[in-house]
């Protein structure tokens, strides 16, 4: 697989959050700030690379039968690993993911992946599936964030914008509501794409006709 | 069948060959980086001591107490106020209660101690630390501990074993609320009853701590 259709995959076709589905849990309990947003994003992307890149190494050593507890060894090393760094370098970060930190070991999106991707492809191709699955869940809980802490808190990325907000968008049906706009929006634009990139398609095809019709 | 053990071997043998590398990783990694305790973790967290200089005080760990380890003392002073001993207390794990850290101010003058809360809060479910304040029996833990510890540091025998008593009563009514009161108005919880544990620990190892290195020796 090229590069270029796993970053696109990641960040867009296959958008873990807004394709998917996955990792529903942090997504609509972070996104109260753009900044939560950012470091679960960030915690998630270091583990998704690791986890799949060692997934990937041993795709051939682990046996079938017990490959699912293998990757919950594996992914929930590289989850203390980011604990241990957040709690030493980013405490606030740290404190604001909370229990949803640990909790990363259980995110569908990386067992989703090892499952998916890592144990069928070679560890540069995993770890770069890792790198942009996380990248685009990153950007879609980032963007929800956003949104939710300018209309909820008046603010954005803590910095105060203004005194108006609506409580409504920081409170749990906020953030469902929020969560079904983005889909929705997510929705209108891929299905664009995809007729564009069927005209493209049919355009190319007919000219390829028209070609060996000439010839 | 001799297959199917093999095939069981290996598997096993992969598990545990995984989980030993990566324990291994896990404690190389811990020595690196570890956070210990520092005196800014007590900052903010009492309002009658914010603006209070800390200063570290070697923690003796001499002496063992059951149930957890004082990790951070730190003295706290300020011009024309009460001097104050900020103390961070680990309780140790306890089934699936994790390790809890709590912090408590003593204000020296007085021996009293004055104010806890919790740092990190072990319990896997949303223990009510609110919920435990209201429907404790003689007012809320931190006072009733208070009270526990200014009885036994006063000396007074009778004094003091009616504040341990009282401790002892909150200490009951916390636990017997886990299975009965609690479920009507607030979703269940889990470790709630160790945390109580847990919190009783804390409370002893502060009082003890303090009697053996601020006051038995004065």
């Amino acid at each position: 697989m090229k590069a270029k259709d796993i970053a696109l995959d990641g960040l867009f076709r296959q958008n873990p959050t807004l394709k998917l589905v996955l990792g529903t849990c942090p997504t609509l309990a972070l996104t109260t700030a753009a900044m939560n947003g950012v470091g679960m994003g960030l915690a998630v992307t270091f583990v998704l690379i690791f986890s799949n890149a060692i997934i990937s190494l041993l795709r051939n050593v682990i046996p079938s039968k017990v490959r699912i507890p293998a990757y919950i060894l594996i992914i929930a090393t590289f989850v203390t690993i980011t604990r241990m760094v957040l709690n030493k370098f980013l405490p606030s970060i740290s404190a604001s993911l909370g229990t949803y930190l640990p909790l990363i070991v259980v995110n569908c999106i990386i067992i989703g992946r090892a499952e998916a991707f890592a144990s069928k492809n070679p560890v540069l191709s995993s770890a770069l599936d890792g790198l942009f699955m996380g990248l685009g869940f990153m950007f879609a809980l980032t963007l929800m964030g956003i949104f939710r802490e300018i209309l909820g808190s008046g603010s954005v990325f803590g910095v105060k914008l203004w005194d108006f907000s609506i409580g409504f968008f920081v409170q749990p049906a906020g953030a469902l509501f929020t969560y079904a706009i983005f889909i929705a929006v997510y929705s209108l634009v891929y299905s664009a794409f995809l007729r564009a990139a069927n005209e493209r398609k049919n355009k190319d095809g007919l000219a390829v006709k028209g070609a060996r019709g000439n010839a | 069948m001799a297959k199917a053990k093999e095939t069981t071997l290996r598997c096993v043998t992969t598990l545990a060959v995984i989980a030993v590398v990566c324990a291994l990783l896990l404690s190389v990694l811990n020595s690196v980086l570890y956070v210990s305790a520092t005196p800014d973790d007590l900052i903010g967290l009492y309002s009658a001591v914010d603006g209070y200089e800390w200063e570290v005080v070697d923690v003796n760990d001499d002496q063992p107490y059951s149930g957890g380890k004082v990790i951070l003392v730190a003295k706290g002073t300020m011009d024309g106020k009460d001097d104050y001993l900020g103390l961070l207390v680990q309780t140790e794990k306890n089934g699936k209660l994790n390790e809890s850290t709590y912090a408590m101010f003593i204000n020296m003058n007085t021996d009293a101690l004055e104010y806890a809360a919790f740092v990190t809060e072990g319990a896997t479910g949303g223990f009510n630390w609110q919920y435990a304040k209201e429907h404790s029996k003689s007012g809320d833990q931190v006072s009733t501990g208070a009270t526990a510890l200014t009885g036994l540091l006063s000396g007074d025998k009778s004094n003091s074993q009616a504040a341990w008593r009282e401790w002892e009563s909150f200490y009951g009514v916390i636990t017997d609320q886990t299975a009965l009161d609690y479920t009507d108005a607030v979703p269940a919880k889990t470790g709630a009853t160790r945390t109580v544990t847990a919190t009783y620990d804390a409370f002893n190892i502060v009082a003890r701590y303090y009697y053996d290195n601020f006051v038995k020796g004065e």
